[in-house]
């Protein structure tokens, strides 16, 4: 049965707390830990709600610690949450595991998914017969698997003498080839070439186009977030900063600005000092001041008239260029909570 | 059903590691290193004392025989439960869970080991030899397969209700599953030498007496109730269960390791 | 605001090929030892459990003997009150020499960390040793329970024979303790071409059960199986140093036996240490 209404993801109030032995450092901690008992709760998803459309790619992100792996696994059945509730195309994940899986793939990016010591081919005729697919499906998904990520020349290989990027890729296909409804990708391109992570997300990107796959990956690169999905869920200890599109995310978070000027002649002590005063006076801050360059930073692009002119006051200069702060810098600063600008938070209930 | 996938994966397995011929020569060598050297000290007893509770060498040799065959029938279908309390530690039981088919019997054929068929050999050598010298007819050798597949699969029950301590009790060592391992070797010797207790254990609460000692017993004619020889299945089917009682309460207290 | 500083140069630890002092390589190895044995109290309930089946292993042994000798003391076998102490003592003595070299080694090598331990300033062997010592600690402590929980039953049985005795025993522990290292050491270069620690492990485990006097000393052994144990090291690893705590080696006989201990345990080291530098001159050979 193939669940056709309704939102691929439902996600409300989601909670999951571990119990953990409370442990001391040293040697006489360790002992003392032998004999003792206490343990603590530790809340590690605290109450995430939010809906997944079908055919939506939406990437969430968040630092270590944050509660992505936790909301992953619940989301695939591995865990069960503390509280709240959940359904992925319809089923309950840890009460329906197996009938869910047949709809669904998985990629752990850090631990490979391929069990056995066999040989790739092999693994991939397996999981044909493990999932059940129709020669057709498996002809076009095999197919492209092998061609968008070279694996020709690793099919004979047995998993175990395999490359970490080899084995991603691998992997990725296997995720892949019952052309699932919706795939959870956790870390998929960590580990790999530039070149190869370019081929990794195309191929993501044409599976979705070509079966509607509903997608939704965690990952610290940020391009592929920006590559390959249109939603962004960002995720702080254990609750959603932010939900919303990527648009969005860029006007409400992205208002810095970078000024990049090439200078007549080198700066000196006096003027970078007085640059410096005035720059802080309009809420920015002045980088760079070495020789001919300087960079001037600032947290609302209203000011970006006032501090030009403050710049061109202060010093001759040749040429500038005015930059938007990249999506990495946003969220670092997310984090480290450093925005000036103190943002609202996007759609949250 | 899921047959199909456990046979494919299964013998998949198996081919890939018959490719590894040092290993595989390895395997069988040691495991039959380690059968000899508890063969060894049994004959180091037996030479000084002749006979122990009126079994003779050649008839302690067949409870050493019938051992090793369960021993390697575990290990050579079933062999990927030691890995549990590994897989648990690492978090790696996240993978099998994501598979759409039962997880324990997935879990447990994964991981055919060579060494079974080092233990298979001596045990099947061991029995014969045994038999032979004892002068029991031929046909009745047929209940040594037969009790072989029953042992194998009642200890691996047991090994699994051992693993799903682990659950619980987290360890990357597979401690629980070699006290296990060691209950099963003290059948080498006749449960009669053993003060009741652990008699009483190793029939009823772990019934390896039905594997090893009973059937023994029945086919030299030390016992005459024909129970001895049927309660093998029995047992085996007994302990499957509690095994899968057991693991199902495992994996709802599975708390991966998260990243 | 002012021109932000240069950044600072990171202060330097230690210039390349620089080597460590004594001092330095002997906190290195305490350090290590220290963290093995807390890892081994962290998972507490697998060392219960360890150490319950190693003292369910030996009773099966104990139980067997106790039945024989009810049956009626065997021809030529020692009296019971020479051999039931004598295997609590090797229980104990073997108890407190187990080691799990064998599969830290294999863990290490397939988790490819093995190149670091290998490029180390702290030489391989002597880690190794450190972390024998570490198990040692550990085990001794667990087989001490035993053997005090043994000599409330047994009282004056379990005492060594005289203050000699005493003090052969000590000097044979110890080296009982390099034999049985330098054994596994050896046994441990294997699993640098096969990577199955666990064939090793049993092979090498299986030879010590036999030939060690674990289950029986083997003075108890049949000719044929004396005479193979009596060219193997694993006798003088249990079955030695007890006799010398059970007086059973006196005057010449015991410093001879130390003698051949000392031999065996430089023989077996020395062999290990030279067939390590080859293993790890062809891996390097090969860029492995």
């Amino acid at each position: 049965m193939t669940f056709m209404n309704g939102p691929a993801l439902d996600v409300r109030d989601l909670a999951k707390s571990y119990r953990r032995r409370k442990r001391t450092a040293g040697l006489w901690g360790g002992v003392k830990g032998f004999f003792s008992d206490d343990t603590e709760e530790v809340p590690a998803v605290k109450g995430l709600t939010f809906s997944i459309q079908r055919g939506e790619r939406v990437g969430l992100i968040g630092e270590n610690g944050a509660g992505k792996s936790t909301t992953l696994k619940m989301l695939t059945g591995i865990l069960m949450p503390t509280r709240g509730n959940l359904t992925v195309l319809g089923r309950i994940p840890w009460k329906e595991r197996r009938q869910l899986a047949l709809d669904m793939g998985v990629v752990f990016g850090q631990r490979p998914q391929l069990l056995w010591d066999i040989p790739v081919r092999e693994t991939f005729s397996l999981l044909k017969t493990m999932y059940r697919i129709p020669d057709s499906v498996f002809e076009i998904t095999y197919g492209e698997a092998v061609r968008r990520l070279d694996l020709e020349p690793l099919l004979g290989t047995p998993v175990r003498q395999l490359s970490l990027g080899q084995r991603m890729r691998c992997d990725l296909a296997a995720s892949l080839l019952h052309a699932p409804a919706v795939v959870f990708l956790d870390e998929p391109t960590i580990g790999l070439d530039v070149s190869v992570k370019e081929q990794v997300r195309e191929y993501i990107l044409d599976m979705h186009q070509r079966f509607k796959t509903t997608l939704l990956i965690t990952t610290h690169d940020l391009k592929d977030i920006t590559e390959v999905c249109e939603r962004l869920l960002v995720l702080d200890q254990g609750s959603l900063l932010f939900d919303g599109s990527l648009r969005e995310f860029e006007r409400e978070f992205a208002r810095e600005r970078r000024l990049v000027a090439e200078l007549k002649n080198p700066i000196t002590p006096e003027e970078a000092g007085r640059l410096g005063t005035e720059a802080a006076r309009l809420g920015g801050n002045l980088v760079v001041a070495e020789g001919r360059r300087v960079v001037l930073e600032f947290s609302n692009e209203a000011e970006t008239p006032a501090v030009t002119q403050a710049l061109l006051q202060a010093v001759p200069v040749v040429d500038f260029s005015l930059e938007k702060t990249d999506i990495e810098r946003i969220v670092a600063r997310l984090y480290r909570n450093q925005a000036t600008h103190r943002p609202g938070l996007g759609k949250q209930p | 059903m899921d047959f199909q996938v456990y046979w494919a994966a299964y013998k998949a397995s198996l081919l890939q590691k018959l490719e590894y011929r040092v290993d595989f020569a390895l395997g069988v060598v040691t495991a039959m290193m380690l059968r000899l050297s508890q063969l060894a000290i049994q004959y180091v007893i037996l030479e000084q004392s002749k006979q122990l509770m009126g079994w003779d060498m050649s008839q302690v040799v067949f409870l050493a025989g019938m051992t090793a065959l369960s021993l390697g029938v575990s290990e050579l279908f079933f062999n990927n439960v030691w890995m549990v309390p590994y897989y648990i530690v690492m978090g790696d039981l996240d993978r099998l869970l994501v598979y759409p088919v039962r997880t324990l019997p997935f879990l447990l054929i994964s991981n055919p080991v060579i060494h079974s068929f080092g233990n298979l050999i001596i045990g099947g050598v061991l029995a014969c030899a045994a038999l032979q010298v004892n002068h029991v007819p031929p046909i009745q050798w047929l209940w040594v397969p037969f009790w072989a597949v029953c042992g194998g699969i009642l200890y691996t029950a047991a090994l699994v209700l051992a693993a799903s301590l682990s659950f619980k009790f987290v360890g990357p060592y597979g401690h629980n599953l070699f006290f296990v391992h060691q209950l099963l070797t003290a059948n080498q010797y006749p449960l009669s030498v053993f003060p009741a207790a652990l008699e009483w254990i190793l029939t009823l609460v772990l019934p390896f007496a039905a594997i090893v000692y009973l059937p023994a017993g029945w086919i030299f004619g030390k016992f005459t109730n024909p129970w001895c020889a049927f309660l093998a299945p029995l047992a085996a089917l007994f302990m499957v269960f509690l095994a899968v009682r057991a693991w199902g309460w495992g994996v709802r207290q599975y708390e991966s390791t998260g990243s | 605001m002012s021109t932000p500083a240069p950044p600072t140069p990171l202060p330097r630890s230690r210039g390349v090929g620089e080597s460590l002092s004594n001092v330095e390589i002997l906190s290195g190895y305490l350090a290590l030892l220290v963290r093995s044995v807390r890892a081994a109290f962290a998972y507490r309930a697998n060392t219960v459990m360890s150490f319950m089946t190693g003292v369910f292993t030996a009773s099966i042994i104990w139980m067997v003997w106790w039945r024989v000798y009810e049956q009626g003391k065997p021809v030529g076998a020692p009296p019971r009150e020479l051999l039931f102490p004598y295997l609590i003592l090797a229980f104990c003595l073997n108890y407190a020499f187990t080691v799990n070299s064998e599969f830290r080694v294999a863990q290490r090598i397939r988790m490819g960390l093995i190149a670091t331990d290998l490029l180390k300033p702290l030489d391989f062997q002597g880690m190794q040793l450190a972390q024998s010592l570490s198990d040692f600690v550990f085990n001794a402590t667990l087989a001490s329970l035993v053997f005090m929980g043994s000599s409330a039953f047994m009282g004056r049985a379990l005492a060594p024979a005289s203050p000699s005795a005493l003090a052969f025993f000590a000097v044979g522990m110890v080296l009982g303790f390099l034999i049985q290292f330098g054994v596994v050491f050896l046994f441990v270069q294997g699993i640098f071409y096969t990577l199955n620690n666990y064939g090793i492990q049993v092979a090498r485990g299986a030879l010590h059960a036999t030939f060690s006097g674990l289950s029986a000393p083997l003075s108890m052994f049949p000719a044929s199986l004396r005479l193979v144990g009596a060219f193997l090291p694993f006798q003088y690893v249990i079955y030695k140093p007890v006799l010398l705590y059970q007086g059973q080696l006196v005057g010449a006989e015991a410093w001879r036996t130390l003698g051949e201990q000392a031999l065996w345990a430089a023989g077996l080291i020395l062999t290990g240490r030279w067939i390590f530098i080859r293993i790890v001159r062809s891996l390097e050979v090969q860029g492995g």
